[in-house]
């Protein structure tokens, strides 16, 4: 690490000398030092921010490559052509690069007017799904509308995490968080209806994301710890009475433990998952060179792409996954830690729950820990309705990632970028309502062009 | 749930009491933020490093276990055809051949929908399918899925494959094969034999000499889709594919075919049941072997067994006079007679209750040994038969191949039966003695001719002449046994004896070549019938064995034809064909016209 980088940041070199100073006292050891670097490395102003961008951007860029890899033998023998369902996943990735970048620009003060009209149209979708989705594999999640299959219960998980923090952070303005009922009323009751109307579409993994980022807010919110095993106590109920409606469901749900029993039905995808896994090894067979997406294992593009992924890099490959996944959530953490305003430390837990759990769910089920759900990889598994809704919510994340205080005064410094100014002119900017506008830059002088260009620099 | 009720509570009573709070209405302690975010990030941390331990137990502990249970659902081996090896002429010309060919057939799963019309247009007209065919296979369904693979026609050549190729249909494929092709007329089919669909030999030359022909199919490893579709870039090569030798044979294609052609019109003329030619050099290399009644190889299915027997070694008969040289030579060789020693000869001779006659009655005749020939006398024969007694005859018969198998190991062969004299009876030695009793099958017959024409050694029979590589390396088979039978000196009287059957006074001088001397032997003997067992209607075999040039033979022929009708004597049913394929033979053999006169022979006294 280049020891020789400025250290100083806006957000106070004084107390990093100090820390470095005692740490000194203590060791004297080469690794810690660079260690040292390392968190100092951390420490400056966007980091966040670029790490926020960089995971999401290489898990866009795999899941692409990894759609296209994995999909070209069903596509081809579907349609005739092999990138057929990598097309549709381009474009939805086309459609989310411009979204993205849109919602990473708006202000906090925007973002928090997003949540309510997108989870009332999520619920409608739901709805309607329930009563006229269209049904594949045994379960109705999906909604066709003019041609395009749109499973309306990614967005919702969207809606409800920007609806939910923005409820509790107005609660927490308002000082009314100090009942029980302004804590579950009415959070608790949408995130229920939200489950249930998944739960229509058979949807366990989804219902299982919803019901983690209602935890993570009310866990954030700093609700107490005895609601916990309340919510755990419900979901194990509701699981019950998911189980006593469907009895095959417990079936389902416990073959994971051991998928040679069924090796032909329930065992089925998990097997053909741990073996493309395997024949990856260390290293994989190579991008392109999949030999279980050749019809061995079922919807290779979708819920299990990570095992494709294995198998064509290897564990190489699959810990780098696990390891962008896990920056991300160390970035979406670092946002809500580095904040004070409640929406931004509400909504950032929120998304990064979201992404984090989902990533989480997906592969605990490809490497054969959690029971099958169906759910996608985000980011990375085929799929527009997931993959769009996700790009949406990475960009707010980015929006308070660049929210962060330290942030916006590095930012501002550079000057407003062009959308900014467009956004500003619309009425939309950072500044544009603000009472005091400029109150994190130095009130009377601008940036002189030498400061700028050191910004520049972080 | 309790949040149910208590949240309708609370709607009704907009002002509880503080004493009785609702659970809702309880406040609360909160938590600080920075350690449960903290707990978050230990939470995730932890999740991620747990999967990363449970990643490497999958990719790097146990990745093999994975990996093989995963092959060997994957794997298959698939055969790589070989090309079988020719069977050809001595000069290379070809009996049986292989060609590589398409088999063409439907993926019915990948079809599209606005080529099917198409493609059954197409494929109906090009292959002369009804159209409903298929459609059928195009509709064919394999468990409920439709079927990934129905051959439309094999056997296409890749001519005809490229064209359909370059019009695009999806779904319709060829795989490499090849086809067995026999030229057609070789008049080889009993000889040859043919191979089956699978591609092994089912009849004949195909059948005995499958091992060498067949080669070896190359072996490959290769993964495949759940549909059985090949993955690429995964598997390899286990084994190349060996291909099959060539087998040379000593026939000439063009005699062999020019046989057939007079054995065919002639069998046909005399309404014969069935017949053979063989052409044989002296040293025992068989140059023609033509059947009657024949077929074609490349329809086989339709050919009844009959057809397929390949006659001139699977058919027995007693050969009657021609085997009376057998005799003749016993005695000279035994130094019992001279061809000059002579016989008082009657019409005909009793001998126990049997009475045996000449073919045509004739007043008592003083016949030298060679006039018995020339005349073909049986009561003669049978008095020379008796100088030379049981055991001697037996031995010579023996010698020159009479009841033991030709060697040259083809199916169905048929050994003839040459009992021993222990078990003879009165009338055995005097049958025997002009050629009853015994059996023998026209290869046979033709050896002993080959021997006494190649000085007396007799060479075994060959039809192989060697084998060659597919890179065109030839190894000749191996020098077959020979065996002297009698002195050279023997055998060129034997010769002038057998001359002088082809002259005016003797039986077969319709035997005669232009430009060369020929020497040669008729025969005929009352056929067994086959549905009782006895003469009684069994009608007669009629053969002509002989060779030419009589003073330094090359080539022998022997025809045989079973139960003619109408001219049933040797000299008359059979010579022509033997003329004709002897004047045949010596002109493609390129043999020179004989420059030298027979010295006279004393016939009688």
């Amino acid at each position: 690490m280049a020891a020789t980088t400025p250290v100083s940041s806006a957000t106070g070199g004084r107390g990093a000398g100090a820390r470095r100073r005692t740490r000194n006292a203590k060791t004297d050891g080469a690794v810690l030092s660079r260690v040292k670097e390392f968190t100092r490395l951390l420490d400056r102003p966007l980091t966040s921010y670029y790490l926020l961008v960089g995971s999401s951007v290489l898990l866009i860029v795999l899941g692409l490559v990894m759609v296209l890899s994995s999909s070209m033998v069903d596509s081809y023998t579907e349609t005739g052509s092999a990138f057929s369902l990598f097309l549709k996943q381009a474009v939805a990735a086309l459609i989310g690069i411009p979204l993205m970048l849109l919602a990473s620009r708006l202000p906090p003060r925007t973002l928090r007017l997003l949540g309510g009209p997108l989870l009332l149209v999520s619920i409608v979708l739901l709805v309607i799904t329930t009563f006229r989705g269209v049904e594949y594999y045994g379960a109705t999640r999906w909604l066709n509308i003019g041609g395009i299959t749109v499973q309306a219960s990614e967005p919702a998980k969207l809606a409800f995490a920007l609806w939910g923090a923005n409820l509790l952070a107005r609660k927490e303005e308002l000082r009314e968080l100090t009942e029980w009922r302004h804590l579950l009323v009415p959070l608790l009751p949408v995130c229920g209806i939200l489950v249930l109307l998944v739960l229509m579409g058979s949807d366990l993994g989804t219902s299982f994301v919803l019901m983690a980022v209602l935890v993570a807010l009310l866990w954030i919110i700093g609700a107490p710890g005895r609601l916990f095993f309340g919510v755990v106590g419900l979901v194990g109920l509701l699981v019950a009475i998911m189980i006593a409606v469907e009895p095959y469901r417990l079936k389902r749900l416990t073959a994971f433990l051991n998928p040679e029993a069924d090796p032909f039905n329930s065992g089925y995808q998990l097997l053909h998952g741990l073996y493309a896994l395997g024949t990856g090894g260390l290293l994989g067979v190579g991008i392109g060179a999949s030999r279980e997406k050749w019809g061995h294992l079922p919807h290779p593009e979708s819920d299990f792409i990570f095992a494709i992924i294995g198998e064509e890099f290897g564990l190489l490959g699959t810990l780098l996954v696990i390891g962008l996944f896990g920056v991300l959530g160390y970035s979406g953490l670092r946002v809500a830690a580095r904040t004070t305003d409640p929406f931004v430390r509400l909504s950032a837990v929120a998304i990064t729950t979201w992404i984090c759990v989902q990533a989480m769910v997906n592969i605990g089920t490809v490497i054969g820990v959690l029971p099958v759900t169906g759910i996608p990889l985000p980011f990375v598994s085929a799929g527009g309705s997931s993959l769009i809704p996700t790009m949406l919510g990475m960009g707010v994340l980015l929006a308070l990632a660049r929210n962060e205080p330290a942030a916006r005064s590095a930012l501002s410094a550079r000057g407003p970028t062009y959308p900014q100014r467009a956004l500003s002119w619309l009425g939309l900017g950072n500044s544009a309502g603000r009472t005091a506008p400029g109150a994190d830059r130095a009130p009377k002088t601008r940036p002189t062009q030498v400061q700028a260009r050191r910004n520049r620099r972080r | 749930m309790p949040r149910n009720r208590t949240g309708a509570s609370a709607g009704r009573r907009p002002h509880p009491a503080p004493s009785i709070r609702s659970p809702l209405r309880r406040r609360f302690r909160r938590g600080a933020i920075q350690p449960r975010i903290r707990v978050m990030g230990a939470i995730l941390g932890t999740v991620l490093l747990l999967f990363a331990a449970r990643l490497v137990q999958i990719q790097g502990f146990n990745a093999d276990d994975y990996a093989e249970a995963a092959a060997s659902l994957r794997l298959t081996t698939i055969e790589i055809p070989t090309v079988r090896g020719d069977i050809t002429d001595m000069a290379g010309r070809p009996f049986a051949m292989s060609v590589e060919v398409r088999t063409v057939f439907l993926d019915p799963a990948e079809v599209r929908d606005d080529q099917r019309e198409e493609i059954v247009q197409e494929l109906s007209r090009r292959f002369d399918l009804p159209p409903e065919e298929i459609v059928a296979k195009l509709n064919a369904r394999v468990d409920g899925r439709p079927s990934r693979y129905e051959v439309v026609q094999r056997g296409v050549p890749i001519e005809e494959w490229k064209e359909i190729r370059e019009l695009g249909f999806h779904g319709v494929s060829a795989e490499r094969d090849y086809k067995r092709v026999y030229p057609e007329e070789t008049g080889a089919a009993n000889l040859v034999g043919f191979v089956g669909l699978d591609g092994h030999g089912l009849e004949g030359l195909e059948a005995v000499l499958d091992s060498t022909l067949a080669g070896e199919a190359g072996q490959q490893q290769v993964e495949v889709g759940s549909d059985g579709t090949q993955i690429p870039m995964a598997g390899g090569l286990i084994r190349e594919p060996v291909p099959g030798r060539t087998v040379r044979l000593t026939l000439d294609l063009d005699l062999q075919w020019y046989a057939q052609q007079a054995l065919n019109r002639r069998v046909e003329e005399l309404d014969a049941e069935a017949g053979s030619v063989v052409v044989m050099t002296r040293d025992g290399q068989i140059r023609a072997m033509a059947n009657y009644p024949t077929y074609d190889p490349n329809n086989f299915s339709a050919v009844s067994a009959e057809q397929r027997r390949n006659g001139a070694v699977a058919d027995a008969f007693e050969p009657g006079s021609t085997a009376k040289v057998i005799t003749v030579a016993a005695a000279l060789e035994e130094g019992l007679v001279t061809p000059d020693t002579v016989f008082t000869v009657p019409s005909s001779i009793r001998r126990y209750d049997q009475v045996f006659r000449d073919a045509n009655p004739h007043p008592t005749q003083r016949l030298t040994v060679n006039g018995i020939m020339a005349t073909s006398s049986n009561v003669g024969a049978i008095q020379i038969g008796e100088k030379v007694g049981a055991e001697k005859m037996y031995e010579y018969l023996r010698r020159f191949g009479v009841g033991q198998p030709t060697g040259l190991d083809l199916p169905g062969e048929n050994t003839g039966i040459l009992t021993a004299p222990e078990h003879w009876s009165g009338t055995d030695l005097p049958s025997v003695s002009f050629g009853h009793s015994v059996s023998v099958n026209a290869v046979q017959l033709a050896s002993v001719y080959a021997t006494i024409a190649n000085d007396g050694v007799r060479v075994a029979p060959t039809l192989i002449a060697g084998m060659e590589d597919a890179d065109g390396e030839f190894e000749a088979a191996p020098d077959p046994e020979s065996e002297r039978v009698i002195s050279a000196d023997t055998a060129a009287d034997l010769r002038l004896m057998l001359e002088a059957v082809t002259e005016e006074t003797g039986t077969a001088p319709q035997a005669r070549v232009e430009g060369y001397r020929v020497g040669g032997k008729t025969g005929t003997a009352n056929r067994i019938n086959p549905e009782t067992g006895k003469y009684q209607g069994g009608g007669y075999v009629s053969s002509f064995v002989g060779f030419a040039p009589a003073d330094d033979p090359e080539l022998v022929v022997s025809v045989v034809l079973h139960s003619p009708k109408g001219e049933y004597y040797g000299g008359e049913a059979a010579t022509p064909v033997f003329t004709d394929v002897m004047s045949f033979a010596l002109k493609t053999a390129r043999i020179p016209p004989t420059q030298t006169e027979r010295p006279p022979l004393r016939l009688m006294e």
